[in-house]
C-alpha cells in the first residue's frame, strides 16, 4: 500500500511543480489569445452583449470599406511603427556597438564608463519624455538655446519624429550598450593576438574576428530591439500626444485608442491587434530563424 | 607625485606614438558621448533649482541665480500628483512580482529540465511557441479577464498577467540543464525528495541566472507604462511610470516643476541602481550571452 502511494506521489510531484506557472501561463497567455480571435470577429463596446458580426472588423482595415477614417487611422498608424522601427532599429544596435568599443578601448574607466552610460536606461519612459519636452522646447528649451534657433522640435514636422528618435536613442543606448560589451570582452584574446602578428589592423581585426565572435549577441540585441520599437507607445503619447495631425501615431496607439480611449470598441481593437501582430511576427520571425540556426550550428 | 610622473614616463616609452595617440582620441570621443548623457541631466537638476520666472528668461544660465526648493515642495503637496505614492507603488509591485516569478518559473523549469512526465515535451513547445506570438494580442483579453476577477485598481492586476512569461523559465531551463545530475541522484540516496534538491541543491545552483532574471523581470514591470494605465482609474493606485504619463500636462510650461517630478522619479531607482550596481551590470552581460 505504501508503495503504491509513493509511486502514485512520484507521478504527480513534476505536474505540481509545473503548475503555478501552467495556470498562470493558460490563465493569462492561452486564454486571452483564443479570446482575442474570438472577440475579433465581434461588434463589442464591454457594456452591453456582444454581437457575432463575422469579417466585418477585417472589412474595415482591408475590405471595401478600407477606405474610411478607420483604415486609414489605423494603416497609418502601422505606417508610423514601421518607419520608427526601420529607423531606430539600426541606430539602437549600431550606436551602442560604437560607445561598447569606445569604453572597452578605454580600460581604465570601464567599469565607471559602463555604469555612466547604462544610466539613462534605468529611467522609466515617462521621466524622460518629460526631461525632453522641456529641453526641446520650442523658446526656453535647451537645444535651441543652444542652437540659437527656434525650431517647433515637437510641434511640426519632420521634427516631431526627429525629436522622438533622439529621445528613444538617448533612454535605449544603455542596454544593448552592456551586452556587446560582455559579448567583446567573451572575444579569445589569443586570436586577437594572432592576427596582430599576423598583420591584420584594427579594422581587419574587427570585422574579422570580433564581429564573428559577437554575432550571437547582435542576433539577440537586434530581436528584442526590433519588437521593443514594434511595440512604441510611450513617446507618441507622453512626448507628441500623437501630433502634429496624427503624423506620429503609432499602432499601439490605435488600437489603445480604440478599445480604451473612450470609444470602448473592443472588437474593432482586436482585430486591429491581430492584424498588427502578423505584421510584427513576419518581421521578428526572420530573426527567431537565424537565431535558430545559430543554435543549432553552435551545438554540432 | 613622483611616482605618478614615472608611471606617465613608463608609458610613454612602452607604447608606440600611434597606439598613444588612438588611445587618447578614444578617450576624447567617450567624453564627447558621456556629453550627451550629461548635460540633460544637469539641465533638469539646475531648472528644478529655480524660479519658474528665472527659467523663462531669454538670457537664461545653467547655473541658476537664485536658489529654491519651491518646485519640489509645491510638488509633493499637490494631492493629484502623489509621486512618492506613486514610487512606493512601483517598488511594491515590482518586488512582489520578481519574488513571484522567480519562484514560479524556477519550480517549472527544474521540472522541465530533471523530471520525467508525459506531456512535458508538448508543454515546453507549447510555450516555446507560444514566445513568438506578440502580446499585443492579449492586451484586451487580459482586461476583461483582470476586470471579472474583479482585481481593477488592483495591485495585483499589475502582477498576475507577467507571471505568465515563458522567458524565465527558458532561460532557468537551459542553465539547470548545466548542472550535473549526479547531484540530484547523490541527495536521493541521502532521501532528499524532489523539492529538498531543487530548494537546496539546483536553486542555489542558479543564483548568477536568477539575478539576470530578477534585473530583466524587475525593469520589465517597472518600466511597463501601457499595462498599469489600463487596469487602474484612479491615480491612488498607479504606478511611477503610468502616473507621470499625464504630469507635463498639469504643469503645462511650468519646467521648474516638471524637472522636480523628473528629478524626483529618477532618485529612488538611481540610488538603488548605485547601491547594486555591481550585480547589475554583471547580471545583465550574463543575460545577454546566455539568452
Amino acid at each position: 500500500m505504501k508503495t503504491k502511494g509513493k509511486k502514485y506521489i512520484r507521478a504527480v510531484q513534476p505536474y505540481l511543480f509545473v503548475a503555478p506557472f501552467l495556470f498562470f501561463f493558460v490563465l493569462f497567455a492561452l486564454v486571452p489569445l483564443v479570446m482575442g480571435i474570438a472577440i475579433s470577429f465581434t461588434k463589442w463596446d464591454y457594456a452591453s452583449p456582444m454581437e457575432w458580426c463575422g469579417l466585418d472588423n477585417y472589412k474595415l482595415l482591408f475590405g471595401a470599406l478600407g477606405s474610411g477614417k478607420v483604415a486609414k487611422d489605423f494603416w497609418s498608424g502601422i505606417l508610423h511603427t514601421l518607419l520608427f522601427v526601420v529607423v531606430e532599429t539600426p541606430l539602437l544596435i549600431l550606436i551602442p556597438l560604437g560607445v561598447a568599443l569606445l569604453i572597452t578601448k578605454c580600460r581604465k574607466i570601464k567599469k565607471f564608463s559602463m555604469g555612466f552610460f547604462y544610466f539613462p536606461t534605468i529611467l522609466s519612459i515617462t521621466t524622460v519624455c518629460i526631461l525632453f519636452n522641456f529641453l526641446l522646447d520650442t523658446n526656453s528649451g535647451i537645444i535651441n538655446h543652444y542652437l540659437h534657433t527656434e525650431i517647433p522640435w515637437i510641434t511640426q514636422m519632420p521634427y516631431a519624429w526627429i525629436s522622438i528618435f533622439l529621445l528613444s536613442t538617448w533612454w535605449g543606448v544603455g542596454g544593448n550598450m552592456i551586452l556587446y560589451i560582455a559579448g567583446i570582452a567573451n572575444v579569445p584574446q589569443e586570436l586577437l593576438e594572432a592576427a596582430t602578428l599576423d598583420g591584420a589592423n584594427a579594422l581587419q581585426r574587427f570585422f574579422y574576428i570580433t564581429l564573428p565572435c559577437i554575432k550571437r549577441t547582435m542576433l539577440y540585441t537586434f530581436i528584442m530591439t526590433t519588437i521593443g520599437n514594434f511595440n512604441m507607445l510611450g513617446q507618441s503619447q507622453v512626448l507628441t500626444a500623437g501630433g502634429p495631425d496624427y503624423m506620429t501615431s503609432t499602432a499601439m496607439m490605435v488600437i489603445y485608442d480604440t478599445a480604451f480611449g473612450g470609444k470602448n470598441n473592443f472588437g474593432r481593437a482586436c482585430a486591429m491587434s491581430i492584424v498588427f501582430a502578423a505584421i510584427m511576427f513576419v518581421f521578428t520571425f526572420v530573426g527567431y530563424r537565424l537565431q535558430i540556426a545559430d543554435d543549432k550550428e553552435a551545438s554540432v | 607625485m613622483s611616482k605618478f610622473k614615472e608611471r606617465i614616463a613608463r608609458y610613454f616609452k612602452n607604447n608606440s606614438k600611434k597606439s598613444i595617440a588612438i588611445t587618447a582620441v578614444c578617450y576624447i570621443l567617450l567624453f564627447v558621448c558621456a556629453l550627451a548623457v550629461v548635460i540633460p541631466s544637469l539641465w533638469a537638476v539646475a531648472t528644478s533649482l529655480k524660479y519658474e520666472t528665472d527659467v523663462l528668461d531669454v538670457n537664461v544660465t545653467l547655473i541658476p541665480r537664485r536658489v529654491t526648493l519651491e518646485n519640489y515642495t509645491s510638488i509633493l503637496a499637490n494631492r493629484n500628483v502623489p509621486i512618492l505614492r506613486w514610487f512606493w507603488n512601483s517598488i511594491k509591485i515590482a518586488v512582489v512580482y520578481v519574488v513571484l516569478y522567480l519562484f514560479i518559473t524556477s519550480l517549472a523549469a527544474f521540472a522541465f529540465s530533471r523530471l520525467r512526465f508525459k506531456g512535458r515535451e508538448f508543454l515546453f513547445w507549447l510555450g516555446m511557441s507560444s514566445m513568438m506570438i506578440p502580446g499585443v494580442i492579449n492586451m484586451i483579453p487580459n482586461y476583461i479577464i483582470i476586470d471579472k476577477l474583479g482585481l481593477v485598481d488592483n495591485m495585483f492586476s499589475m502582477i498576475f498577467p507577467g507571471l505568465g512569461g515563458v522567458f524565465g523559465v527558458f532561460m532557468l531551463r537551459q542553465f539547470m540543464r548545466g548542472v550535473p545530475l549526479a547531484y540530484d541522484e547523490a541527495a536521493k540516496i541521502d532521501g532528499a525528495n524532489s523539492f529538498q534538491i531543487y530548494f537546496h541543491i539546483v536553486l542555489p545552483l542558479c543564483v548568477p541566472v536568477l539575478v539576470t532574471l530578477a534585473i530583466f523581470s524587475f525593469q520589465g514591470n517597472w518600466n511597463d507604462y501601457v499595462w498599469p494605465l489600463i487596469v487602474t482609474n484612479s491615480a491612488e493606485t498607479r504606478t511611477l511610470t503610468a502616473g507621470l504619463a499625464t504630469f507635463s500636462g498639469s504643469y503645462a510650461h511650468q519646467y521648474g516643476k516638471q524637472m522636480a517630478g523628473a528629478v524626483l522619479s529618477a532618485l529612488p531607482i538611481l540610488l538603488v541602481f548605485l547601491a547594486g550596481q555591481k550585480y547589475f551590470i554583471k547580471g545583465i552581460s550574463i543575460g545577454g550571452i546566455k539568452g
